[in-house]
């Protein structure tokens, strides 16, 4: 009876957590899936609409090609991110003078909100008073001053992902150090002993040495990619036209602009599918090559 | 001869290594810089002279950032949030995260998955149906409506850290003090809670920065002025009537000198503790 009963105990120090979660993550992300079968506007009635939703994503040029524009984006932002805080990771984890002060300035972004960061790179852009245009006049390049990095539509998205970089490579840097001062300096020198050069140091010890931290910052990469929403809203909303408009921006246009709930929650199930099926596979094959 | 070669070789290295993290550091800082020096132009001498230094120190940006965009209601309402989210996220985590982690429970692994998926499930993927739920509940445009949400939202991360810290600890320490007459709860309180203080540092470390941060669930959840977060009240300000430039830039540099401080007087507690949320995965 008192192992019931400190049984129901346990249980019973779960359930304040539980419920929460239940209740706001769990029951709306449910619901999110029943609703993406329904042509629900919010206050008509419930009507089932099988596939319909659906249907349309792939057939709507607006939405599918915000589905391959996001992907495009997290290919994008994952590669540069990845390779330019590795570098920076190795070189600060050498022993160079003052590197402990450009960990700490490479990793300020990191603290701001990211819609600061949106206003604050859409000013320095800004075609009439920003920083890069009255720097071009300054020198006069008036062509280059004339560039509009965020109205140009073949331009905005590469500038916001370059904003994406800016605020976010110092963190996936320093995960990359916490990984590299985990690899024996000593493996290093056999190396160099063997005759191996920087290089083939870092091929063949080093980086397989750090598979871990390559794990986690691809997969936090990709899944904050597939998210993006802020920077986007604030710095172009979507636009010029629609040419940075993401599959996060599609949701809440939809849900919360024209309250097509049944296309808005079908396009927040494809977007949950896309983030389960990339981070499954990602993660199959990047523990693959962990060695421990 | 050869030697000689070498050594000229490294230095160049280092040189070029130098030039690279300096430019880096500098398009790092700059940007920031730019902001905090323009919130002291008026709008004339902002748009006549963009790089140099302010030719009269002006805080008549801040009064209009402070008073119109109603700064210190919505930095209190920000503190709020934060506060009590991380503080029920420190509490009922570790609370659900003992028998998760230690005891063997019918269910205990499915209610750990479950929490974990919560992980892959971005929250524009419920926010449609949330905003649905507020509505109904009545939390609309309120602080505990947000509240909730924030704690929901950044419990499978906290859950995450909680169990993977308290499988490490030894089984041997809850033996003892089970042996000496210490019931489960017990346990948990006097021994278990006390070793976990890395994982509570971690999970308020990034569980503040998480919320205080956040754009996204104010932006759907909130309209109105008094309720509003400090970022959205920024979103919010930016799109007010005959908002000049310089007077936003005092708005951000209210939100980000507070930040910087606070990160430079923590710098290793915090890069350490956001650190330790992503490695111990």
């Amino acid at each position: 009876m008192d192992k019931n009963k400190q049984k129901f105990l346990l249980y019973l120090i779960i359930l304040p957590a539980f419920l929460i979660f239940l209740i706001f993550f769990i029951a709306p992300f449910i619901s999110g899936l029943f609703i993406s079968f329904t042509s629900w506007s919010g206050f008509n009635e419930i009507k089932f609409a099988g596939f319909k939703n659906f249907i349309e994503f792939f057939t709507n040029k607006n939405a599918y090609s915000a589905l391959g524009r996001t992907l495009w984006l997290t290919f994008i932002i994952v590669i540069f991110q990845n390779i330019t805080a590795l570098f920076f990771a190795v070189i600060l984890e050498r022993k160079i003078k003052g590197k402990d002060l450009f960990k700490v300035i490479f990793f300020v972004p990191t603290m701001l909100s990211s819609i600061v960061v949106g206003y604050m790179w859409s000013f320095i852009f800004d075609p009439m008073n920003g920083l890069f245009n009255k720097l071009f006049t300054f020198f006069n390049l008036s062509e280059l001053a004339k560039i509009n990095l965020l109205g140009n539509p073949k331009l905005a998205l590469y500038t916001i992902i370059f904003t994406l970089l800016w605020q976010y490579t110092g963190y996936t840097m320093v995960i990359y150090i916490a990984g590299l001062s985990n690899v024996p300096p000593e493996l290093n020198e056999a190396g160099y002993i063997d005759g191996t050069n920087n290089w083939q140091n870092f091929k063949y010890i080093t980086f397989p040495m750090i598979a871990p931290a390559v794990t986690i910052n691809i997969l936090i990469s990709v899944i904050g990619a597939l998210k993006l929403f802020d920077q986007i809203y604030v710095m172009t909303g979507g636009g010029p036209g629609r040419t940075t408009e993401s599959l996060t921006l599609l949701i809440y246009k939809e849900g919360f602009g024209a309250s097509r709930l049944g296309f808005g929650t079908a396009s927040s199930t494809i977007l949950f599918i896309l983030v389960l099926i990339i981070s499954l596979i990602l993660l199959t094959y990047l523990r693959r090559r962990e060695i421990y | 001869m050869k030697e000689g070669r070498l050594i000229k070789k490294f230095d160049l290295n280092k040189l070029l290594i130098y030039f690279l993290l300096i430019i880096t550091a500098i398009l790092i800082i700059l940007p920031i810089l730019f902001i905090f020096i323009n919130s002291f132009k008026g709008i004339v001498d902002f748009t006549k002279n963009v790089f140099g230094l302010p030719h009269e120190i002006q805080f008549g940006n801040y009064s209009v950032a402070w008073e119109q965009g109603n700064f210190f209601r919505l930095i209190s309402n920000s503190l709020i949030i934060t506060i009590i989210s991380v503080a029920a996220l420190i509490f009922l985590g570790a609370l659900a995260s003992y028998p998760i982690a230690r005891k063997k429970l019918f269910g205990g692994n499915f209610i750990y998955v479950l929490f974990l998926s919560g992980l892959m499930i971005p929250p524009q993927v419920i926010a449609i149906p949330l905003f649905i739920l507020e509505k109904k509940l009545g939390l609309l445009n309120t602080l505990p409506g947000l509240i909730f949400v924030y704690i929901a939202a950044q419990l499978p991360i906290t859950v995450f850290i909680f169990v993977g810290f308290m499988r490490g600890i030894p089984v041997e320490i809850e033996e003892a003090s089970h042996i000496d007459g210490c019931s489960n709860i017990g346990t948990f309180w006097r021994i278990i809670f006390p070793l976990v203080k890395p994982a509570i540092a971690t999970v308020s470390i990034l569980g503040s920065l998480n919320i205080w941060n956040d754009f996204f669930y104010p932006l759907i959840l909130i309209n109105t002025k008094e309720n509003m977060t400090v970022t959205l009240g920024l979103f919010a300000f930016r799109s007010f009537f005959r908002v000049t430039f310089t007077n936003l830039f005092a708005y951000m540099s209210s939100m980000i000198i507070p930040m910087i401080i606070l990160y430079l007087v923590l710098q290793k507690f915090i890069i350490k503790g956001m650190t330790a949320g992503a490695v111990k995965g």
